[in-house]
């Protein structure tokens, strides 16, 4: 054909042709396709079995990460659990260790109970039940044959999914839309069975068979849409609904969420009960045997089966529509409606959509109800770095311009991770009101600071430690939903409570940074409540460890004109303004002063940073924090690090620049074993350095170094794709025994172009005995890196970019 | 965003959300967020719905 295949990634795996209701609006019982009656009943072992291996087969011959198998039907619960579980044993066996597997089922919910779910927990397999409302919608058109309601049984399924144990394989629910039901009332019933995503469907119809429209309007479906659309941002979007997210994510530049929508190519692939291969399942509705392709899995590769012309019509994008959408404003987003919808029995699929009226009005309302959509954003505006600043920084080097992009870039990783921290845990239902009303307080807390002050939401945001906060919430707001392995779930939600609860202590402290009025509850974690950048507060005699207590105390604090003052149960106590921002507050508890402890600072000429040993979130690291310090401590880390830095400004130059604009935490780790030098970096604490006080100045001078060009790398591979994530082969580093992937090898490689340079520079700066010693390691160090770099170059896995990357590594080596 | 000559800048995928008002941080799309995420947290998405899904599942 010419053109390059698209990998198949979906596939709708018919279990069972039946079912056991008789929905009046089902595209594969009602429509003109009736291929169902020459169906088996059942899928067999061997189409299973088959169908698995092709799609395995399939997975690897493209190197895809991930495949979704949709179990479907007719009804797939009327296939029974035994059979269920040989096809999901089948699939996952098939498909371990060459991608993973996204299985799913979808079904109408009435045989749901207990013995499945059990299954589907035990396989890991998502459910999605079709429901269209309240009863009264429901009951329009979705009965059995003998014209009971099937409400109370779905609805009951339902519960039994939304329930603590099952609770993570709720998918969603999809609702056909009957414009004849009141959308509220539908949209507010759906709510009430706690969805974690829902979508309208828009009922199967053509040009030849056109959708009820009662009012004889050609928008009505666009109006029913909108009122549930308007209702759902002014809640703020409390649900995931795949058609809004859809248009919005086109009207920014992203992809499509449906194939109903959008340019998105369809990756789409049906394999019937007999193991026939089909089209889209909606194309049943165009025309009798319009789904067929004549291929099955016993005979045909899934590679054959992409090179179908009516696959290969639905990934054609614009040149795949008629003139009329071509030309149309809202095209990236309506992409022409889903294609079974296009069908007129002249033209075939090259027309608009029978619901062209509706699509645009719905569109252009999504638009003009997002003003970040319409400002001129067609295409995402994305960060970019200079060629030249890109080729210094791959050498190892980079100025303050280098680093200022960096920097920059992170504010925009920072503040979608804080986004997205408030939105999933607003919206998870694992996370209880009372968590979810504390977290929106504080976000709100957040905002009207920023407001006031503009630029301390990214001044609070630049803190290392608050990214990892942000991350860490993130994968706890995962592992809690999903309710894995936990014996006690109620742990689980208790260290969420407090991970999220830290939202409270970033406003408060920003609050205070902006000097307005605040009134938020902070967790009470190690027996002290945090204020990040600034300190924190000893509120008990309690040990000082980290946030994993998951204690659900909370302290009440209320930052007021001149003031801060923090309860906890009983106790109460009142921290000075002026005093605290001037690292000199004063504190009193019910009259008597204790346990403010306050963020230092490291300073010498042209650098200040803070030396952090408050932040609940930086035990982050292979290493242990240090417990507090001392103020003899600090005088020692002070005095090294005035030395360590005049060794960098007079020896070291070429790092300083970087160094001064973005390191902005050293974070001091407890003592090595058996005085062993010890330094680390953590990915996600872009701008912080750990490090135990080494035994001299140069010595701290070359931690500083090493480490900096792992934070340095770190915001290079935030921006830029520089190797192919999905290779998962170990490669040996010359200087460890252990072998490291290829992310590992890279970074090792370009810290060590850093420490390469230092012992070169050291040879020319020392006479003797150390001269000879640095000689050594120069040697030891760019022999060593030099062979690194030739087994990235080699590795096959870099891009473009990043093989370019290396080059440069290489050529600073010379 | 600084606007130079296209051959000489190395451009990134990642969105540029920087001007966003805070108070609109939170309608960033789902797919805004996805992107970001997946360049800082690659196994973050395992949620996430696929592009172009089936009309009819979830």
């Amino acid at each position: 054909m010419g053109r390059p295949l698209v990998p198949l990634t979906q596939f709708v795996l018919k279990v069972h042709s039946r079912c056991d209701l008789a929905c009046d609006h089902c595209y594969v019982y009602e429509s003109a396709d009736q291929s169902w009656r020459g169906r088996p009943m059942a899928i067999s072992d061997e189409v299973v079995a088959r169908t698995a291996q092709r799609i395995a087969e399939h997975a690897a011959s493209h190197r895809l990460p991930a495949v979704q198998v949709v179990l479907h039907g007719g009804e797939p619960l009327l296939a029974g659990p035994a059979r269920l579980r040989t096809v999901a044993t089948e699939l996952r066996a098939a498909l371990r260790g060459t991608c993973d597997l996204d299985l799913r089922i979808h079904t109408n919910g009435v045989l749901l109970d207990e013995e499945f779910c059990e299954l589907f927990a035990e396989y890991d397999v998502r459910v999605g039940i079709s429901i269209d409302g309240d009863r009264a919608a429901n009951d329009r058109h979705r009965r059995y044959a003998d014209g009971r309601s099937s409400y109370d049984k779905v609805v009951r399924a339902i519960g039994l999914l939304s329930t603590d144990r099952f609770r993570h394989l709720y998918a969603g629910l999809l609702c056909t839309i009957d414009v004849a039901n009141d959308p509220v009332t539908v949209y507010d019933s759906l709510r009430s069975l706690q969805p974690p995503r829902v979508d309208f469907l828009l009922p199967h119809a053509t040009w030849e068979t056109p959708p009820s429209r009662p009012l004889g309007m050609d928008d009505e479906y666009a109006d029913w849409l909108i009122a549930i659309f308007d209702r759902w941002l002014a809640q703020g979007r409390p649900v995931a609904i795949r058609t809004f997210e859809s248009i919005i994510s086109t009207l920014t530049g992203g992809e499509s969420l449906t194939e109903a929508l959008g340019l998105a190519p369809s990756a789409l692939a049906i394999v019937e009960t007999d193991g026939t291969y089909e089209q889209v399942d909606s194309l049943k509705s165009a025309f009798d045997g319009a789904p067929a392709t004549g291929l099955n899995v016993f005979d045909h590769s899934l590679d054959r089966l992409g090179q179908h012309p009516g696959i290969v019509a639905r990934q054609q994008g614009l040149d795949g529509l008629c003139q009329t959408c071509r030309d149309c404003p809202v095209v990236t987003s309506c992409g022409g409606g889903l294609y079974a919808h296009r069908y007129r029995t002249t033209t075939g699929f090259a027309n608009p959509s029978v619901y062209c009226a509706d699509l645009l009005k719905l569109i252009t309302h999504v638009s003009d109800c997002m003003p970040q959509a319409t400002a001129g954003q067609r295409t995402a505006v994305t960060h970019v770095m200079s060629d030249g600043d890109f080729r210094a920084l791959a050498a190892g080097f980079g100025d303050a311009m280098a680093m200022t992009q960096l920097i920059e870039a992170q504010r925009s990783v920072r503040r979608v991770l804080l986004g997205a921290v408030v939105q999933a845990g607003s919206t998870t239902s694992a996370v209880s009101d009372a968590v979810t009303t504390a977290l929106q307080t504080a976000w709100t807390v957040l905002t009207a600071a920023d407001q006031h002050r503009p630029g301390v939401l990214d001044a609070m945001l630049a803190h290392p430690y608050v990214r990892v906060w942000a991350v860490h919430s993130l994968e706890q707001l995962k592992r809690t939903q999903a309710n894995r392995g936990a014996k006690n779930p109620s742990r689980g939600a208790r260290g969420l409570a407090g991970d999220l609860g830290h939202l409270g202590a970033i406003a408060a402290a920003a609050a205070i940074r902006a000097a307005v009025k605040a009134d938020v509850t902070i967790p009470v974690v190690g027996a002290a409540v945090h204020f990040p950048t600034l300190g924190r507060l000893v509120v008990s005699r309690g040990s000082a460890a980290g946030p994993d207590d998951g204690e659900p105390e909370v302290a009440s604090v209320v930052v007021a004109d001149d003031a801060v003052t923090v309860r906890v149960g009983k106790r109460h106590w009142d921290i000075a303004l002026p005093g605290l921002l001037a690292d000199e507050p004063s504190v009193a508890e019910n009259g008597q002063s204790i346990g403010w402890q306050p963020v230092r600072a490291l300073r010498a000429p042209g650098i200040c940073l803070a030396l952090e040993d408050t932040d609940p979130y930086r035990d982050c690291y292979q290493w242990p924090a240090a417990p507090r310090l001392t103020d003899p401590d600090i005088a020692r880390w002070q005095q090294q690090f005035e030395s360590a830095w005049q060794e960098i400004e007079r020896h070291h130059p070429a790092y300083a620049p970087a160094l001064a604009a973005g390191l902005g935490v050293l974070m001091p780790l407890s003592p090595g074993p058996q005085g062993r030098e010890i330094s680390a970096t953590a990915r996600q604490a872009f701008g912080a350095v750990a490090a135990a006080l080494p035994a001299d100045p140069v010595t701290l001078a070359l931690l500083l170094i090493h480490e900096f060009q792992h934070v340095k790398l770190g915001a290079i591979l935030d921006l830029y794709d520089l190797y192919d994530p999905t290779d998962r082969r170990l490669f040996n580093a010359p200087w460890r025994e252990d072998p490291r992937p290829l992310e590992g090898l890279l970074q090792g490689t370009y810290a060590h172009l850093a420490v390469t340079d230092f012992w070169r520079v050291r040879q020319e700066v020392t006479a003797g005995a150390e001269a000879e010693a640095a000689g050594e390691r120069f040697a030891f160090w760019r022999d060593h890196t030099r062979d690194a770099i030739e087994t990235l170059a080699g590795s096959g896995s870099l891009t473009p970019l990043g093989e370019r990357f290396v080059d440069e590594m290489g050529r600073s080596l010379r | 965003m600084r606007s130079t000559d296209e051959a000489s800048i190395v451009i990134s995928t990642l969105r540029d959300v920087r001007e966003v008002p805070v108070t609109e941080l939170l309608t960033l799309t789902s797919v805004a967020f996805d992107e970001a995420l997946a360049r800082v947290l690659p196994d973050s998405l395992e949620d996430r719905v696929p592009v172009a899904a089936f009309n009819s599942a979830i």
